[in-house]
């Protein structure tokens, strides 16, 4: 932080007009020098098997004509399989012909858990997979760039948000490591964002219609969105308004699920949902369970997200406007990920916790014990995400490798265990921001409650 | 550029990527891939040519299989009325749950990937039809997947309509569960067969879970057709055994994928759960045209970039055998298969 704080300082720009504050400064290339190459190590060296190895199943059936859902392999709504079949056309175009190998060496991976497989996917493929992800984390560090420019009028804060975002273990790790495209959800959802606050629905609509059917996550903020354009448009045409973001999100949804009405697939881009009460499909009986409590908490973020559209509709000062959205957002999605998420999913909170840090140094030790535990969460499948690199290149032995793997998820079974306080110091991140946002709301209530006990 | 023009252009670049991506998607077929073979007996050579219009690797099997004629015409079993023993496996949230009919349909759709477009599902009754009044069995191939044979054809007796037609040329790929073990009855439910699969010429079968195994090295055949099933759960044990060939993976005693001789014809059984890997594994095995008596007289791979790769393999044919060559593209993600015949 205080590495950060330093090589703000030496942007000179404050209080200008926004728009002509350039992003690009030293201090923002040298953030992107330094993300560009952790992310660059990082994905060269460390890849998570399991994603990518769904990743070369999911372009293996786009390439043999089957579509998204014709074969097994793909479990989300259409969206990230078209950027899917634009990354298949990418391959095409540098050459890349092998997808992966099934390593008899890494066999033994199979005994970690029931859905790992010694599938290896090559380094090139992973490697053409995750410049995705970093330059989707690129413009998501813009967009943070631009709002907080916006918002506070100061480069400064706006080039340490960018760096807080771009800089960020966890999210260097879940493209790079994991290989997972929350990413482009999260930008999705803050252009919308953006979007929104430029009053062009139309766009913003669009992008969060996308954003949702990427990640369901962003959904759950369509009331917030509502209640913004309500609240900013109040004498101002706002049915019109309404209007068009409510049928940009609807023809969006049409456009991207049109092959599937075609082909006859629709009800397999919902089995994310609707799989999980069958047999077969899931973890365990503990898993099943906790699918029914993730709804209960899924329901409690619906309801957070209406009381604070509520009370952005019911706001009448345009001043207060920006920071009762920002907080409604930061909000929604800290209640949304009360049901544990997994390190990935984290990365859409990330944007509006740095927001209302730039405004508010409560939210300082929540950001950090954020980051740390996702970071740790992020890196704990450790020596197994190594597995590519000691299969393709003479770097690392494989077979001491898995002597390595056998140690480490064996007896204690440190992945799990370091994965969870991991997971853990995640959770209680999530925690502090309620903390910080509600914390002396219910100390004052448990006050009031000591209060009137006494007198009676 | 002002902030909103970059604004604009990130909207634009997104919205592009996904609907690019989305006709992409919706636009390839197996068109996209072709292959050709011819034999030149003078200079005893196979030549062959790939076309890719996108970038893949390619694998060239030349495989000798005697006097063994190719399978050409493919039958399936599946009659919802009848009982099933079906291995189901796990599957991740978001997959569809594991149905008898589902891992049919997902096996038709590799097996058409493959080339293989002539499969025709039958029920109990069709089944017994085909069987006993379908006219030679050879040049057949009948791949079962529900665990139990119906009782129309299989009742545990060695006179049964299955041995016959196996005896008389046909061949039979069984994936799923212990072979002859179960006999299926009309009113949904199976019966338990004592030492059935003694009945196919096979001793106990398998019943381990476990699958850490090594590859079998008494062939190629593994890595030729990027086999990735490694289970031997109702594999069968080849110690003992003649006028078979094993591929795949082993522990030792079972193998993942055998073929075997029975009188003219041939039973062929993939070990383990229906697994993505297991069909895999079963549609190379039928697309690749390979038998119980195949050895493998020659393989090439290389690479394709949007064009057309041609090579050739040198191999010494006998007259009158059957040899199959079979050019697959993708490896372990196989996205096309094709395969030739060739008769010196």
């Amino acid at each position: 932080m205080s590495f950060l704080s330093k090589t703000a300082s030496s942007v000179k720009e404050k209080d200008q007009d926004p728009n002509t504050m350039s992003f690009i400064c030293r201090t923002a290339i040298i953030v992107m020098i330094i993300g560009v190459a952790a992310r660059l190590i990082l994905g060269f060296f460390m890849t998570h098997l399991y994603d990518m190895y769904h990743w070369g199943l999911v372009i293996q059936n786009i390439n043999s004509g089957n579509g998204l859902y014709e074969l097994t392999g793909f479990f989300y709504t259409p969206p990230w399989g078209y950027i899917l079949g634009l990354e298949a056309w990418f391959q095409d175009m540098i050459g890349i012909t092998s997808t992966g190998e099934y390593v008899t060496a890494a066999f033994q991976l199979e005994g970690i858990a029931w859905y790992y497989k010694p599938m290896v996917t090559t380094l090139g493929f992973n490697i053409s997979i995750k410049l995705m992800f970093m330059i989707s984390d690129l413009v998501v560090g813009y967009l943070i760039f631009w709002i907080v420019r916006d918002i506070t009028k100061d480069k400064r804060k706006a080039v340490l948000a960018f760096a807080l975002w771009f800089l960020c273990p966890f999210v260097s790790g879940a493209g790079s490591v994991i290989g997972m495209f929350d990413t482009i959800s999260v930008l999705m959802t803050l252009l919308a964002v953006v979007m929104l606050r430029k009053d062009r629905y139309m766009e913003s609509g669009v992008m969060l219609c996308m954003a949702t059917l990427m990640k369901f996550f962003p959904g759950f903020l369509i009331f917030i969105f509502i209640a913004y354009i309500i609240s900013k448009n109040r004498d101002n045409d706002v049915k019109k308004k309404l209007m068009i973001f409510v049928i940009s999100i609807v023809v969006t949804a049409l456009v991207l699920f049109l092959p599937q009405l075609l082909d006859g697939t629709i009800a397999d881009s919902f089995l994310f949902i609707t799989s999980r009460l069958n047999e077969g499909v899931g973890y365990d009986n503990i898993g099943a369970v906790a699918g029914y409590i993730a709804l209960g908490i899924y329901a409690l973020a619906i309801a957070t997200s209406l009381i604070f559209a509520l009370r952005i509709k019911g706001n009448k000062d345009p001043v207060k406007l920006d920071g009762m959205l920002f907080d409604a957002l930061l909000v929604t999605v800290a209640v949304m990920f009360l049901y544990p998420p997994l390190p990935q999913y984290v990365l859409l909170l990330l944007p509006f916790l740095i927001f209302m840090l730039m405004k508010d140094g409560r939210y300082k030790l929540p950001c950090i014990v954020l980051m740390i535990g996702t970071s740790v969460a992020v890196l704990a499948g450790g020596p197994t995400d190594l597995v590519a690199i000691a299969a393709y290149t003479d770097m690392l032995d494989i077979g001491s490798l898995m002597g390595i793997i056998d140690g480490y998820t064996g007896g204690i079974n440190a992945m799990m265990l370091i994965g969870l306080v991991g997971s853990a110091v995640q959770y209680i991140g999530i925690l502090l921001i309620l903390w910080v946002r509600f914390g002396k709301k219910i100390k004052e209530f448990a006050h009031r409650r000591t209060l009137k006990e006494t007198v009676q | 550029m002002r902030s909103n023009t970059v604004l604009t252009v990130i909207f634009a670049v997104i919205v592009a990527a996904v609907l690019i991506g989305e006709v992409y998607v919706y636009t390839q077929d197996q068109g996209r891939y072709s292959s050709d073979v011819t034999f030149d007996a003078e200079n005893d050579r196979i030549d062959y040519s790939v076309t890719s219009k996108g970038s893949e690797q390619y694998s060239v099997i030349v495989s000798d299989n005697g006097g063994f004629g190719r399978v050409d015409n493919y039958y399936i079993y599946y009659d919802a009325e009848y009982g099933s023993r079906l291995e189901k496996v796990q599957v991740p949230v978001g997959a569809r749950e594991l149905t008898q009919e589902y891992h049919i349909s997902q096996l038709i759709t590799m097996l058409n990937n493959r080339s293989i477009t002539e499969i025709e599902m039958l029920n109990a009754t069709e089944l017994e039809a085909m069987m006993t009044t379908g006219g030679s069995p050879a040049s057949k191939g009948l791949i079962i997947l529900s665990g139990a044979f119906p009782d129309t054809v299989y009742t545990g007796e060695p006179t049964d309509p299955v041995f016959n037609w196996i005896n008389a040329g046909g061949s039979l790929y069984w994936a799923g569960n212990v072979i002859g073990a179960y006999i299926a009855r009309s009113n949904g439910t199976v019966e338990e067969v004592p030492d059935g699969e003694g009945l196919f010429g096979l001793s106990p079968l398998s019943t381990s879970p476990e699958k850490e195994l090594s590859d079998i090295t008494t062939n190629d055949y593994r890595h030729s057709l990027s086999l990735m099933n490694n289970s031997v759960r109702y594999g069968v044990n080849t110690k003992g055994l003649t006028d078979h060939l094993a591929i795949g993976y082993t522990d030792g005693t079972y193998s993942s994928s055998v073929l075997l001789k029975v009188g003219d014809g041939m039973i062929c059984v993939v070990a383990g759960d229906h697994s993505i890997e297991q069909r895999h594994d079963l549609a190379q095995i039928i697309a690749s045209g390979i038998c119980y008596r195949s050895t493998e007289e020659g393989y090439a791979e290389g690479e394709v970039k949007k064009g057309t790769a041609i090579g050739n393999i040198d191999v010494i044919l006998e007259s009158g055998n059957n040899y199959a060559v079979y050019i697959y593209f993708g490896g372990y993600y196989t996205v096309y298969g094709k395969i030739t015949e060739v008769i010196p």
